[in-house]
C-alpha cells in the first residue's frame, strides 16, 4: 500500500486526467471516459464511508465545475459508488480484506475478481450518470448503447486506475 | 452493543446519502434547463405521492369524528322528519289525539357485551344529559333494550338480546299484536309469539313496534317476518329477521315517554277502583 501522501498525490493528478479528459476527448456521444468510480474504489478502506462519500462528492463537484459538464452530474453518479465501496470490496474479496483495512491489486486479487469490482462501479456509476443527463428526453436504444460502449472503455480506464495506485503489490 | 453501533453507523450513512444527493441534485437542476424540468417533476410526483398517502391516513383516522357528525346531522333530519309526519298527521285526522309523546337523545354505544345471553350495553349518556332509567333505545332500524340504570355519565342498557326481555310488535301498519323476543341464538333473529291462528301470514311482512309500550314509540320498523309455526293449535309463532344486527350498532337514540307518570297514574287509579269495588 502506498502512502497517504503518494495516494493524494495521484488521486490529484488522476482528477486532472479525468478532467482533461472531459474537456478535450469528446470523441463520440455514446462514449463517456471516466476514471472516477475507479478513484473511489482505490480509496483506502481505513477511510470510513461518511468521509469516502463526501470526498467523491466534492471530487464530482470539481470535475463538474472545471470540466464542460453539467454541476452536479458526477457528483450524483459518484456518491453512490463511494456508499456500496465497502460492501462490494468485502463480497469481492472477503470481509477479512475490509477487517484488516488491507489493500487489493490485479496480481495479488488476480484480474478476474479486480474486473468484477471495477465493472460493477463502473456500471452503477454510469446507470446513474446517463439517466441523469438523459433526463427522461433520450430514447432507450440511446442510452443502453451508451451503457455499454462507456461501460467497455470506463470499466478498462477503472482497471489501469487500480493498478496505477497498487502496482507491484503481491500475495 | 456492536451490532447497535452497526445499526447506527448504516442510518448515519443513509442519512449523508441521501443529503448529499439532494444537494447534487438540487445543483444539477439549475444547471439544465431539460434536468431541471425532470427533477422538478419528480419531486412533483413525490410530493403527489407523499400527500396522498398522508390525506389518506388523515381520512382513515378522521373517520369517527365523520361518523359522530353524521349520526347527529342523521337524528336531526330523523326528528324533522318525525315532527312533519305528526304535523300531517294532526292535519289530516283532526279529531284523532296523538297519544304519547317522546323525547329523543341521540347516544353512542360505547361498551357491548355479545356472547351471552345475558348482554347489556353501555351509552355516552347519563343522567347530566336528562337520561333516566326506565327509557327506550332504538335505532331507526329496530329496538336496541332499555335502559335499567344511569351515572352521570353513562346508562346502562339491558340489550334486546337477553332471554328476558320482550317487545311489543305488530305485523304490518294494523295487523295483529303479540310479544317479540330474541330467539337466543343469533345477533338478527327474533320470534313474534302469540299471534292469533285466525290471523293470515305472510312472509316478508314488516313488523313494526306496536306503540302499546311505555318505552318505545310506535311505528318503528324492526323486521320481516319468516316461517311460522302454530302453537297449541291456536297462535302462531313466527321467525322474525331483524333490521338491524344488534351486535354491530354504534349509534342509537334514547326514547323517553314524557306521559309515562301520567299513563301510570291512571292505570294505577283504575286498579285502586277495581279494588273499592270488590
Amino acid at each position: 500500500m502506498r502512502t497517504n501522501g503518494n495516494f493524494i498525490l495521484l488521486y490529484v493528478l488522476l482528477t486532472i486526467a479525468q478532467l482533461i479528459f472531459c474537456n478535450y476527448l469528446n470523441m463520440s456521444q455514446f462514449v463517456i471516459f471516466t476514471l472516477l468510480p475507479g478513484l473511489i474504489l482505490c480509496m483506502p478502506l481505513g477511510v470510513n464511508t461518511i468521509f469516502c462519500m463526501l470526498i467523491a462528492f466534492v471530487t464530482g463537484l470539481t470535475v463538474d465545475w472545471l470540466g464542460d459538464g453539467l454541476i452536479g452530474l458526477n457528483a450524483l453518479a459518484l456518491v453512490p459508488v463511494a456508499l456500496l465501496r465497502k460492501p462490494l470490496v468485502s463480497s469481492i474479496f472477503g470481509h477479512d480484506m475490509v477487517e484488516r483495512q488491507g489493500s487489493f491489486s490485479i496480481y495479488k486479487n488476480g484480474l478476474f475478481d479486480c474486473a468484477g469490482a471495477t465493472v460493477i462501479v463502473t456500471c452503477l456509476f454510469l446507470l446513474v450518470y446517463i439517466i441523469a443527463d438523459g433526463a427522461g428526453t433520450r430514447p432507450f436504444w440511446f442510452n443502453l448503447v451508451r451503457f455499454l460502449c462507456s461501460g467497455i472503455v470506463s470499466s478498462i480506464l477503472c482497471l489501469i486506475v487500480l493498478n496505477v495506485f497498487n502496482p507491484r503489490e503481491r500475495r | 452493543m456492536a451490532k447497535r453501533t452497526s445499526i447506527w453507523t448504516i442510518l448515519l450513512n443513509a442519512a449523508i446519502f441521501i443529503a448529499l444527493e439532494i444537494a447534487a441534485l438540487a445543483m444539477l437542476r439549475h444547471s439544465g434547463e431539460v434536468q431541471g424540468a425532470w427533477i422538478s417533476q419528480g419531486v412533483d410526483g413525490f410530493n403527489a405521492s407523499v400527500w396522498g398517502t398522508k390525506e389518506r391516513i388523515g381520512g382513515y383516522f378522521g373517520l369517527r369524528k365523520q361518523n359522530d357528525s353524521l349520526a347527529n346531522e342523521n337524528f336531526r333530519l330523523h326528528q324533522l322528519l318525525l315532527r312533519h309526519g305528526l304535523e300531517e298527521k294532526a292535519a289530516s285526522e283532526e279529531d284523532m289525539r296523538i297519544v304519547g309523546s317522546f323525547h329523543y337523545t341521540p347516544a353512542t354505544v360505547v361498551r357491548h357485551s355479545s356472547n351471552s345471553q345475558h348482554n347489556v350495553l353501555i351509552l355516552d349518556k347519563g343522567s347530566m344529559d336528562d337520561v333516566i332509567a326506565g327509557s327506550g333505545v332504538v335505532t331507526a332500524q329496530g329496538v336496541i333494550g332499555s335502559i335499567d340504570a344511569v351515572s352521570e355519565h353513562y346508562a346502562h342498557v339491558i340489550s334486546f338480546r337477553n332471554t328476558g326481555t320482550v317487545v311489543s310488535a305488530r305485523i304490518g301498519r294494523e295487523g295483529a299484536v303479540g310479544p317479540l323476543r330474541w330467539d337466543g341464538i343469533t345477533s338478527d333473529g327474533a320470534i313474534l309469539e302469540e299471534i292469533p291462528f285466525r290471523e293470515g301470514l305472510e312472509p316478508g311482512d314488516t313488523v313494526y313496534t306496536s306503540g302499546y309500550s311505555e318505552l318505545y314509540p310506535a311505528d318503528i320498523p324492526i323486521g320481516i317476518t319468516g316461517k311460522s309455526k302454530v302453537v297449541n293449535g291456536a297462535t302462531f309463532s313466527i321467525k322474525v329477521k331483524l333490521f338491524e344486527d344488534l351486535s354491530k350498532v354504534r349509534y342509537v337514540t334514547i326514547t323517553a315517554n314524557n306521559d309515562k307518570m301520567e299513563i301510570r297514574n291512571l292505570l294505577n287509579e283504575s286498579a285502586a277502583e277495581d279494588e273499592n269495588q270488590r
